[in-house]
């Protein structure tokens, strides 16, 4: 896309002040949810609801295989190709040589992480049972009961984990913040105020969404019903 | 009007992927506690007569016997959870084992009746390193009712594994756990050991 050129009389800056969209729908619906689900799940367990912090995971589940899948098929700044890059990236972003919208190449490692270290915690408390053998995670069948019983240990360290990756990413935006850029609004509203010349996001494909969430659901339901036919494997 | 739309599909898809989970498990024994949260009568007249009056009587202990009334305590439910772990995976399973769930029955039900003896004065935080909250011995009326509901489905649950009836024993083991987690959800402190 060529840079933009201020046509006639209108000033450059009442331009650059229009909002785009920087952010589609599904990314910032992910996003708020995974948030919600977070606080929810670790509100729940602690209020002795743990059928409800179970179903919990299991929605985080749902929302990390389509977000998975909407990396490769959703909008541009939604897609990992567009934000995951090298070493040489991240060096050139931190001395300031970097332009453009979406993820920075620094932030991009941030989302990598917070995605893996919830899959981890997700997987851990499918094969989890709690301490009483009531409350057992869909998958636990598949595994004994002593690394069901250290899954849930696992699970409950590496809950900081996340705690940890979580104030690394509020410290990040309040760090822009302070610097003048606000970063929350325009992942409620989708939409900033871009650099003159910063290539549109191109948006996804709204069916493409429905697919992926049909595939996170399918597969979620499936590990739910113990992921058959492994299910019927008992171990030793 | 497009987002809104994938918005709301979305959002009935969630719901509807809510829809499979049989954790009948956990629902039913929290429904069994809201539903009766007082044991019925056998287990009350337990609680009103016997065990209720020992839990009681039993006098407040310290030093090596208080010591050692919390490492058979903290040993024999360790052996409880080990066992309803173990009869919940057969119950879960294709092909249940009887014979397993017999002797985990056995085992819950032998402990259920010595935990009589577990709770008296002395051998809470107090006294060392325990899950047993101080509440237990501020409400010694609702601890002992609580524990004589334990005894009463433990008592239940093996006469079902004897008869070997995997229909009963399901249902049985809801209250089974509902039995347990009435009472730690109330009584039992956070622990990492």
């Amino acid at each position: 896309m060529p840079r933009q050129i201020s046509g006639g009389d209108e000033p450059l800056s009442a331009r650059g002040r229009a909002t785009q969209p920087v952010w589609d729908l599904p990314v910032r619906l992910v996003h708020w949810l995974i948030a919600g689900l977070i606080a929810f799940s670790w509100w729940s367990v602690h209020h002795h609801h743990t059928a409800w912090h179970i179903w919990s995971g299991c929605a985080v589940l749902t929302l990390l295989i389509f977000r998975l899948l909407w990396g490769f098929v959703g909008s541009s700044t939604a897609r990992w190709s567009s934000f995951v890059r090298g070493p040489a990236s991240v060096i050139a972003h931190l001395r300031g040589r970097w332009n453009g919208i979406g993820h920075t190449p620094l932030g991009a490692l941030s989302v990598v992480a917070i995605f893996i270290a919830l899959a981890v915690q997700v997987g851990l408390g499918l094969i989890a049972e709690d301490e009483d053998g009531i409350y057992t995670g869909p998958l636990s069948g598949l595994v004994s009961i002593n690394t069901s019983d250290k899954a849930r240990d696992i699970h409950e360290l590496w809950f900081n984990v996340i705690l940890g990756l979580i104030v690394l990413h509020i410290a990040a935006i309040l760090y822009y913040r302070l610097r003048g850029r606000k970063l929350t609004k325009p992942m409620i509203t989708g939409r900033a105020v871009l650099e003159p010349g910063t290539p549109p996001m191109r948006r996804g494909k709204w069916w493409a969404a429905l697919i992926c969430l049909a595939i996170g659901i399918g597969i979620t339901r499936w590990v739910i019903a113990g992921a058959p036919p492994f299910s019927h494997w008992r171990p030793s | 009007m497009r987002s809104k739309f994938l918005a709301a599909t979305a959002a009935c898809m969630l719901v509807a992927g809510c829809g499979g989970y049989k954790s009948g498990q956990a629902n039913s024994s929290q429904g069994n506690i809201s539903k009766d949260s007082r044991p019925p009568a056998t287990a009350n007249d337990a609680a009103n007569g016997g065990n209720a009056m020992v839990m009681l009587a039993v006098p407040s202990v310290s030093g090596t016997q208080a010591a050692a009334i919390m490492k058979e305590r903290h040993d024999g439910m360790e052996e409880m959870g080990k066992a309803f772990k173990t009869l919940h995976r057969d119950l879960d399973s294709d092909d249940p084992n009887v014979g397993e769930i017999r002797s985990a029955a056995a085992t819950i039900n032998k402990n259920a009746k010595a935990a009589s003896n577990w709770f008296p004065a002395g051998t809470g935080p107090e006294a060392g390193k325990t899950g047993a909250k101080p509440e237990i011995w501020q409400n010694p009326q609702d601890f002992a009712a609580k524990l004589a509901g334990l005894q009463h489905y433990a008592q239940q649950f093996y006469q079902s594994a004897l008869t070997g009836d995997v229909d009963a024993l399901k249902a049985n083991e809801d209250t089974l756990g509902g039995a347990c987690k009435a009472c730690h959800d109330k009584y039992r402190a956070e622990m990492n050991h």
